[in-house]
């Protein structure tokens, strides 16, 4: 019954998943190199590059423990390989569950039934593969949007900067709000860390190397506030 | 004069350093990755004889699509304006945008003394998301080869608080801008109150972000346009 598993974490199974984290891990040490480059040719300094690498790695530490708790619960379903690899490219876990229950509805099973076999497996391996479709209007469109954002800039320095600011003011204050009406935690650890990012806004204007940690120390708040305030109905 | 020269000097030095090979690199890396993606059910196929019929790929697909085609479209365009085409290439092929790759962005950013929108700004959020997908690799290798008994051994109250990441990340990265532009942040917030309660009547659930963000630009330009006049 639960054979499927046994293909599922075969070695097989992890070399066709490894070639793909390999090109993601190649994408992100070119861009690191370019960077490191094109920052020398135009003044900036190394100093302020290796900052923003390493604070984008400790900023990552959170999030990628919630991830990688999901990841327990998609390897528990379609072996480890496949959930390894799908969570180190595109979407996001919840993304990926979702399509990976979806290959299986294809064929009337439920995933983590009984019925859920090496048949509905597969089905579920291609739910996930066929949401890569979703890379396809980057690859085509990407480059000509830059070609837009320039001819609409004219390279005019603030208009750049007041939309990059204005659309991120946007998405934040959606993803922000619309999580935190959900419910008390969601609402709790939104709160702490609004106010706690204030606070060491505040302290990093006497200690600059809080800015490294800012998002790091404002999520750990944020969640403390939630586990505390969860139960609490109002 | 000088200055406006100096200036488009770095201009020109930034696109040939960096503007035009991330377009090269992105559509590389995409393009390859977008064919390794269906490696796994090819190898299904071809090892272990296990596919789909042709209509149950379709129904699939079909199911895939419905949920995903509009953020595929959607998704793009809205968070282009703050990622650029570098970090629209890397966001978009190693995912978690708004939970991981946006915030570590604006993290390095602010880390880095750099405005957003400048060649600065997109060179450190490059760097910062490159950090991450660093971070995100090594956790979830480590989480595989070792995750389970990790898991077992953490107290179920740290654990389930995991599943409140998402608001306190958003959060604090919304109050890193909100500093900037107050009174827009506030707007933000409003709007997105009555686009959630009341919007999501009429709209499409894929476009409320779209919605607000556009708001937020109109607002924007409508008080640089005033400010601009009455100079």
């Amino acid at each position: 019954m639960n054979n499927y598993l046994d293909v599922a974490n075969s070695p097989v199974m992890w070399l066709a998943s490894v070639p793909i984290v390999i090109v993601v891990l190649i994408q992100a040490i070119l861009y690191t190199k370019k960077a490191f480059l094109a920052a020398s040719k135009i003044g900036i300094p190394k100093s302020d590059c290796i900052k923003a690498f390493r604070t984008g790695m400790i900023s990552a530490i959170g999030p990628a423990v919630s991830i990688f708790i999901v990841m327990i619960g998609l390897m528990a379903a379609v072996g480890s390989p496949v959930a390894w690899m799908r969570l180190s490219i595109m979407g996001s876990a919840a993304a990926e569950m979702l399509n990976a229950g979806f290959g299986a509805q294809a064929l009337g099973i439920t995933m983590g039934t009984a019925e859920y076999d090496l048949r509905a497996y597969t089905a579920s391996v291609w739910g996930m593969s066929l949401f890569t479709f979703g890379l396809l209007p980057i690859f085509f469109f990407t480059h000509r949007m830059e070609k837009v954002k320039n001819k609409i800039t004219n390279n005019n320095s603030d208009i750049l900067i007041l939309i990059s600011t204005a659309c991120m003011l946007g998405i934040m204050t959606y993803m922000t709000a619309s999580n935190a009406m959900k419910n008390t935690g969601m609402f709790a650890a939104a709160l702490g860390s609004v106010i706690a990012t204030y606070i060491l806004i505040l302290l990093s204007k006497k200690y600059k190397w809080i800015n490294e940690y800012q998002l790091g120390i404002a999520m750990i708040v944020g969640l403390i506030c939630a586990s505390i305030f969860s139960g609490v109905t109002l | 004069m000088e200055n406006s020269t100096n200036s488009e000097n770095m201009k020109a030095e930034y696109k040939k350093y960096f503007g035009d090979p991330a377009i090269k690199i992105g559509r590389t890396t995409v393009g390859i990755a977008f064919c390794l993606a269906f490696l796994p059910p090819v190898v299904l196929a071809v090892v272990f004889k296990v596919i789909p019929t042709f209509s149950e790929i379709i129904s699939i697909f079909t199911l895939v699509a419905s949920a995903g085609f509009a953020w595929w479209i959607v998704e793009p365009i809205s968070y282009f304006p703050v990622l650029g085409a570098a970090g629209s290439y890397m966001a978009f092929l190693s995912g978690n945008i708004s939970n991981m790759r946006l915030p570590c962005a604006v993290a390095a950013q602010e880390a880095a003394d750099a405005v957003p929108g400048t060649e600065k700004g997109e060179l450190m959020a490059t760097l910062g998301i490159a950090g991450s997908m660093i971070t995100n690799l090594v956790f979830l290798t480590l989480g595989v080869l070792g995750g389970t008994i990790l898991l077992n051994n953490l107290p179920k109250r740290v654990i389930d608080s995991f599943n409140y990441v998402l608001p306190a990340i958003v959060g604090s990265i919304l109050m890193t801008y909100a500093v900037k532009r107050p009174v827009l942040a506030v707007i933000g917030i409003v709007s997105t109150i009555f686009l959630v309660k009341i919007g999501v009547l009429f709209i499409p659930s894929p476009l409320i972000m779209p919605v607000n963000v556009i708001l937020i630009l109109a607002l924007a330009i409508y008080k640089y346009r005033k400010n601009k006049k009455e100079q």
